[in-house]
């Protein structure tokens, strides 16, 4: 049976199956927008937490810390109790349409890229900031520097933020509501074929998953070059 | 000129810098010495607009104002270089033409500027090499060189001749003297005074959080720290 269903699925996949595609492009069209919509201003709050000092900072950044880690049924539950017809944005109707998505997976790619961006600052430390400044950097040009010293760090909290998102069930099953042509994803069509026995598009899709995921890690090492050996 | 008045710094109960004055003149080399921890780097950090102190005076221009009001010209007027400087990603090249590009210095006068600092630090075999491959004496070499690129007013330097050998010292200081233009200022911070004294116009001691001239007839006899200082 796995032999036929992954015969099938490399089928699907080579032919260019249009379901299968769509399926896709909604995926990739959904976590992108959020992914795109969460960069600015997760960088900037990552800038702040690494080089302002304000009371409390400190439990802002392990209050995102934590964040990285919840689950996203527990964000899809939420973000479902807001925009449910009884819920304080109930009136926008935003409930099981691709929005709703954008808005669950934004609320679970923000705290990675706050906290991994932070971390990424904080490697290249208040040196590097003061030194642009010093040397007569305004404070758009330090910053863009800053950007540029730090760029492999936030590359891997963009990769890392997308790889949660793109594989996500719980915000997508929870407010999209896995309409077929509309709402339904690569994770959501996965567990919805696999619970009817059809496991060909099943595999399929977790193929391009698992292609999307050496994707990300190939540009990553390519972005950053030859790396030296340790010894 | 830049005159700075009554600085006074404090870290929790800790008074680091009680009533400190200190004028610093266009073509002048002050030193400042001071055992380690006695709060050499914060007075030079309050001096190059980078910390706040809790309360300071500054004379720019015949006009007195507080530090606060001054900060944007300090930043302007002075370079500030860290005990470990910080080198940008990118070759020495890339690193001198930042200082360059910063400050908007195009063209000819780029070219000018950047075959004289060189020149003077004997930049050229290294040009093309990773800026943070360097060894630790030719990473100040040339943060002292970008430093000089943006031909400030007054120069900050934070221990740079710390972590080298007698001879490396000396040739450093050497560069520091012939590199800069006439009317550049410098004070530099060290704990250790070996060969630095006999090159400065002023020689400050920073004990118990105050500062005090060391003059040229004392400089045998001089004592910080509780130490002896033998030359």
């Amino acid at each position: 049976m796995i032999s036929g269903a992954t015969a099938e699925a490399l089928r699907m996949l080579v032919t260019g199956d249009p379901a299968l595609w769509e399926i896709i492009m909604i995926s990739l069209s959904v976590s992108g927008r959020a992914l795109l919509l969460c960069v600015p201003p997760g960088i900037a709050l990552a800038f702040l937490l690494s080089y302002l000092d304000f009371p409390g900072r400190r439990l802002v950044v392990v209050m995102f810390q934590t964040l990285m880690s919840i689950p996203a049924v527990v964000v899809g539950l939420t973000v479902y109790l807001m925009l449910s017809r009884h819920g304080p944005f109930g009136d926008l109707k935003l409930l099981f349409s691709q929005t709703a998505m954008v808005v669950g997976q934004m609320l679970l790619a923000f705290p990675i890229i706050v906290a991994l961006g932070y971390s990424a600052f904080q490697a290249a430390g208040r040196r590097g900031w003061e030194t642009a400044r010093t040397l007569g950097a305004s404070r758009l040009r330090a910053f863009r520097t800053l950007l540029h010293e730090v760029r492999f760090g936030l590359f891997v909290a963009f990769a890392a933020a997308f790889g949660r998102i793109i594989s996500e069930v719980g915000v997508s099953m929870m407010v999209g509501g896995n309409i077929l042509g509309y709402t339904r994803n690569i994770p959501t069509a996965i567990a919805l074929e696999s619970s009817k026995g059809e496991f060909a598009q099943g595999i399929a899709l977790g193929i391009v998953l698992i292609l999307i995921a050496l994707t990300l890690n190939l540009s990553l090492h390519l972005f950053q070059g030859r790396e030296p050996v340790i010894v | 000129m830049i005159r700075f008045v009554e600085i006074h710094k404090r870290f929790g109960r800790r008074e680091i810098l009680a009533d400190v004055g200190l004028e610093i003149v266009p073509g002048e080399f002050t030193l400042i010495t001071g055992a380690n921890g006695s709060g050499k780097t914060t007075l030079l950090r309050i001096l190059a607009g980078l910390d706040r102190p809790d309360r300071a005076g500054v004379m720019l221009v015949g006009q007195m104002r507080s530090w606060r009001e001054s900060r944007k010209a300090l930043r302007r007027r002075t370079v500030y270089l860290h005990q470990r400087p910080y080198l940008f990603s990118g070759s020495v090249r890339d690193n001198l033409r930042y200082a360059l590009s910063v400050n908007g210095v195009r063209g000819r006068e780029a070219r000018r500027r950047l075959d004289a600092a060189v020149d003077s630090f004997f930049l050229d075999t290294l040009l093309a090499r990773d800026a943070r491959s360097l060894s630790g004496g030719e990473q100040q070499r040339l943060a002292l060189a970008r430093a000089c690129l943006t031909e400030p007013e007054v120069l900050l330097l934070d221990e740079p001749t710390a972590n080298m050998d007698a001879a490396s010292r000396a040739q450093f200081m050497s560069m520091l003297v012939h590199s800069g233009n006439r009317n550049q200022a410098v004070v530099l911070v060290s704990h250790d005074i070996a060969g630095l004294d006999l090159r400065c116009d002023h020689h400050f001691d920073l004990h118990d959080a105050k500062l005090r001239e060391i003059l040229p007839e004392q400089r045998d006899r001089h004592a910080y720290g509780g130490l002896k200082v033998v030359k």
